[in-house]
């Protein structure tokens, strides 16, 4: 009996340690994933499972697992703490908006850093600002005014949260919004706006296609203008709303400055962080570079795999899956890494009621 | 309309899609059951399965699970006094008792028919509504949010004990427990203790997360029963049998209370129907409004039938309210239906006002899932409840093990933490003097479920409407005249539980130090959430600092009538002193000891590693059971826990032995 089980435990210990050529055919890989299951990163997650199962070497199992000892902060740091030396990718990491802003806002609570990740694939998406339809205004730019003019009040989960991006788009346009906290969720800010309590609010793309645009179409609500996508390395207008104005379009014509300066710089990365391209998988950077190749390739795979991509455009809206080591790293460090200036002013501005 | 109603009948019971939906109940039923598993759990379990299934299958896979949940929850809740799921927490208040008499058939028999006659009307009312409805959940503002939240509250009066001051200090604490963690307003951490340890102690990173609910709801029920189980060396149920004419008498009860089944289902209903209240706390307005509403209502909480039937029926009529805002607004009125939503997207429909316009077929699908699933379910409960039922019958002692393992593996699914094992010691070792100086739990756990609600909307409402403008709400007013009535028969059921304790012997209340002590424990915690979160920004700490001086004027009110009254006040009450002198009762401590030395052990070998000793040890030196017996059960259970680890994908917290040697899965 004891003999049996010794065997057996050197079995084990030998084939973990000889996993040296990538192959992970009889494995499992884990995609951690720091929220509860049925979530939008978990829904993200099971979505592009499958996929990498299908393209990585030996079609290993892919599970998710969903961590969320601590929230969103603690589960990522644990990630660090128990897989951040890692060499064979077993276990992957899958971050989103939540995972990067208080790393930006640098939240003390946060171990992790960027640096120590090498970045194989990322989703974006986009989010579209509407109002309420009694209060006039159809476009944003002519009926400025009218919008100044309106009472504005925005359900919102938190500054620090997503909501960061829509709150200083607000400043920086000058208008004089009254944010109400407490929201759970852009659902419940869909729900206050529809009741009437709100006026003004903002949705991710999939969730405005679905829940919003019938309301615009029967007339209840007027979509103003989007957070706009990242198009050869500046955000311009979203592709998925041909019709409406990007933010900064709207803040250079109503403001009559240039989209530039620390304001601009620290929404930008705001913006990536929590939109253009926020949903990571990724690697410890202690993973060997066999193992980097693999998960890469298998990323571009998933990218040209039209089955793959339909799931994840109906999930997120239709913008581009990001692959390949230059632009993921290129993107990684726009949507994490702010330059001093901008860092002292999100510091300042996050201590402002 | 009909027409489609019909063919979605003929969808959802021809073709493969009846053999998912039974799978789906078998698992629901099986989810149910295990304590700490619930809807939501059961369903994230299910999504990567439903994953690129044909839709109309996986929808009924999914409904089948969700359905019911809360018929099977009933079996732990009933048989051995803890659980099966949140929406079970009331129904042990009288379950239990009932087993304790031997009546457990009767209880089941009643709770089963109660639950499908709730499914069933929460189909029809969701079939009836879903194409009026938006009006209705429109009409639910937060000052209404916030109204149904302190109606909530105010309920405590009718469920706490003896004393209406030890209740309300119970409420706050509960509060205050609901406080750990982001505050919802200004999204600061509170009461996580960063003021006295570095931010990054895994105890301050834990709290900062938040307490689970079932961490607290199992800790503060299930803690204090076994406890006193183990204590008392006896098996739950004297008798030996489910007693045969329980089924009858269960079924003629349910058909005795038919206008209470029907008030509750409607109450379930309607309350899942309103996003944000959060279906958790709807078992317990209808126990209570079983309690007020019916005659002769003394003998509620030691075993009246009526106390299982009320939230019973409300339990499985919620899943058909909170499927309303779902599946109208794709706004998830209630846990289970967050997941729910989840898995419709993974299967291509999208919920949402359009689905009424396009997919009306669809939607009838999952009514008529729904439905079929209720059927199926208290079926199968009623069938299987003998063979289930014989758990109760054995020695608790032997028991004792297996349950006091899958409380603390279910505890510990809450969040998968360490964090949530110690904080549920505490809570546990806290719930065992509240039960034995008659602090009512069952209002912590309400002050609990409503905290985080009653501070967002209270803080939402004040900058949505101007304090005129409410009044002029009708909802809003309605709510109000609701609460007041149940604040007034919640002081009404006290005096005639006064009249009762007076006529009774004055207790024995030799020693009231124990009370002191505790008395001043509570005190304390008041006055250091008032300290700790002092440093906050104002929308931060007005509500932790409000619930904690309420606390202790309660606690001082408390201690007022304590020096001044004799030693048979009512506000005395030492369950202790009542079992002074029996001999075969074990000692207190010892047995808290029992149930925490698990935990102990897993900080050197691991939780998994150690859970098995302690069966073992447990068996062998408690129970007296022989070596291969223990040894076995041992084996069994950690079995048991490598196949959940396995297909959970989850890891046992390891010890300092993990630390040091690598250890193979699962082990490690």
């Amino acid at each position: 009996m004891i003999k049996k089980l010794i065997t057996a435990l050197a079995a084990i210990i030998i084939t973990t340690s000889s996993a040296l050529a990538v192959d992970y055919s009889g494995k499992t890989v884990t995609i951690w994933i720091p929220f509860k299951a049925g979530g939008g990163s978990d829904t993200w997650a099971r979505a592009i499972g499958p996929a990498f199962s299908k393209n990585l070497p030996g079609n290993p199992t892919v599970v998710v697992k969903n961590v969320t000892d601590g929230k969103a902060i603690g589960a990522s740091n644990k990630y660090f703490a128990e897989h951040g030396k890692d060499k064979d990718g077993s276990v992957v990491f899958g971050t989103s908006g939540s995972v990067q802003l208080p790393f930006i806002f640098k939240d003390e609570r946060v171990r992790y850093q960027y640096k120590n990740m090498v970045p194989i694939f990322a989703s974006g998406t986009g989010g579209v600002v509407y109002v309420r339809k009694d209060m006039g205004v159809t476009d944003i730019i002519k009926d400025f005014d009218k919008l100044k003019g309106s009472k504005l009040v925005y359900g919102s989960q938190g500054k620090t949260s997503l909501d960061a991006v829509p709150i200083l788009a607000f400043d920086m346009l000058g208008l004089d919004v009254n944010v109400v906290y407490g929201m759970k969720g852009r659902k419940a800010g869909r729900a206050a706006i529809l009741r009437g309590e709100t006026t003004i609010d903002y949705q991710t793309t999939a969730s405005y296609l679905k829940h919003v645009k019938p309301l615009v179409e029967k007339g209840e609500m007027v979509a103003v203008m989007t957070w706009g996508a990242p198009i050869d390395g500046k955000v311009a207008r979203d592709p998925n709303f041909p019709d409406l104005p990007s933010f900064p379009e709207v803040y250079e014509a109503v403001t009559g400055n240039k989209f530039k300066g620390t304001e601009a710089k620290s929404w930008t990365a705001l913006f990536y962080a929590g939109f253009a391209t926020q949903k990571y998988v990724m690697l410890p950077k202690s993973a060997s570079k066999k193992v980097v190749k693999a998960w890469q390739k298998a990323a571009e795979a998933i990218v040209n795999d039209p089955e793959a991509m339909k799931v994840l455009n109906k999930k997120l809206g239709k913008y581009d899956q990001v692959t390949g080591s230059k632009n993921l790293k290129s993107s990684l460090k726009k949507a994490t890494s702010v330059d001093s200036k901008s860092e002292k002013f999100l510091q300042e501005w996050k201590n402002t009621k | 309309m009909l027409e489609a109603l019909f063919s979605a009948l003929v969808t959802i019971v021809s073709g493969p899609s009846i053999i998912f939906l039974i799978l789906g109940v078998m698992l629901g039923l099986v989810v149910g059951v295990i304590p700490g598993f619930g809807g939501t759990v059961g369903l994230s379990l299910l999504l990567p399965f439903v994953f690129g299934m044909e839709p109309i299958s996986g929808i009924a896979m999914m409904m089948g699970l969700m359905s019911v949940v809360a018929t099977s929850d009933t079996f732990p809740a009933v048989l051995i006094g803890v659980p099966g799921s949140v929406s079970a927490q009331a129904t042990v208040m009288d379950g239990f008792p009932l087993a304790k008499k031997g009546q457990a058939a009767r209880a089941l028999s009643a709770a089963f028919f109660s639950s499908l006659f709730g499914g069933l009307f929460g189909a029809v009312l969701l079939t009836a509504v879903i194409q009026i409805a938006k009006p209705i959940i429109l009409a639910f503002g937060t000052g209404e949010m916030l109204m149904l939240a302190i109606f909530g509250i105010s309920v405590v009066g009718t469920l706490t004990g003896s004393s209406i001051f030890k209740g309300l200090v119970a409420a706050c604490l509960g509060m205050i427990i609901g406080c750990i963690g982001i505050s919802p307003a200004s999204s600061e951490y509170r009461l996580d203790f960063s003021t006295v340890l570095e931010v990054q102690n895994p105890i301050v990173m834990y709290l900062g997360g938040g307490i689970h609910l079932m961490v607290v709801a199992i800790s503060i029920f299930a803690f204090p029963e076994i406890v006193e189980l183990l204590r008392s060396n006896k098996a739950v149920s004297e008798k030996a049998e489910l007693e045969k004419s329980g089924w009858l008498i269960g079924l003629k009860d349910f058909l005795k209370n038919k206008f209470l089944v029907l008030r509750c289902s409607f109450i379930g209903s309607f309350i899942g129907l309103i996003p944000g209240i959060g279906g958790s706390c709807i078992d317990w307005i209808s126990y209570s409004h079983a309690k007020t509403t019916v005659k002769d209502n003394e003998n509620f909480g030691n075993g009246d039938i009526r106390g299982v039937i009320g939230p019973e029926s409300s339990s499985n009529s919620k899943e058909g309210g909170a499927l309303i805002p779902t599946l109208l607004f794709g706004i998830p009125g209630s846990g289970g239906t967050a997941i729910l939503m989840g898995g419709l997207i993974l299967l291509g429909v999208d919920p949402g006002i359009q689905m009424v316009d396009t997919q009306l077929d669809l939607i009838y699908t999952i009514i008529w899932s729904l439905a079929v699933a209720n059927i199926f379910g208290a079926i199968i409960c009623v069938a299987m409840a003998r063979p289930i039922s014989q758990l109760t019958t054995i020695n608790f002692t032997v028991l004792a093990p297996f349950l006091i393992s899958l409380i603390l593996f279910a505890i510990f699914n809450s969040t998968r933490s360490w964090g949530d094992l110690l904080f549920a010691t505490f809570i546990g070792v806290l719930a065992v003097f509240m039960k034995r100086f008659d602090y009512s739990r069952v209002a912590l756990m309400i002050g609990f479920v409503l905290s985080d609600s009653i501070e967002t909307y209270l803080y939402q409402t004040m900058q949505f409407y101007k304090f005129s403008e409410l009044f002029t709400r009708p909802i809003f007013l309605i709510l109000i005249l609701i609460s007041i009535f149940s604040i007034y028969s919640g002081i009404k059921i006290i005096n005639r539980k006064d009249e009762i304790a007076q006529s009774k012997s004055k207790l024995l209340n030799l020693k009231t130090i124990p009370q002191w002590i505790f008395l001043f424990i509570l005190s304390f915690l008041g006055i250091y959430t008032i300290f700790v979160t002092d440093h906050l920004q104002y929308l931060g700490k007005i509500f932790p600092i409000s619930v904690g001086i309420f606390m202790i004027i309660f606690c001082f009110t408390i201690g007022i009538q304590m020096y001044f009254g004799n030693t048979g006040a009512k506000v005395f009450h030492d369950a202790e002193n009542l079992v002074k002198g029996k001999r075969e009762i074990r000692n207190q401590w010892l047995t808290i000891f029992w149930f925490i030395s698990p935990l102990f052990l897993s900080i050197f070998i691991g939780f998994f590693v150690s859970i098995g000793f302690f069966v073992i040890i447990f068996l062998n030196k408690i129970a007296k059971k022989n070596k291969v017996f223990s040894i076995l059960s041992g084996i069994l259970v950690w079995i048991f826990l490598s196949l959940i680890s396995h297909f959970m994908v989850m890891d046992f917290p390891p010890g300092i032995l993990q630390s040091y040697i690598e250890l193979p899965w699962p082990l490690s």
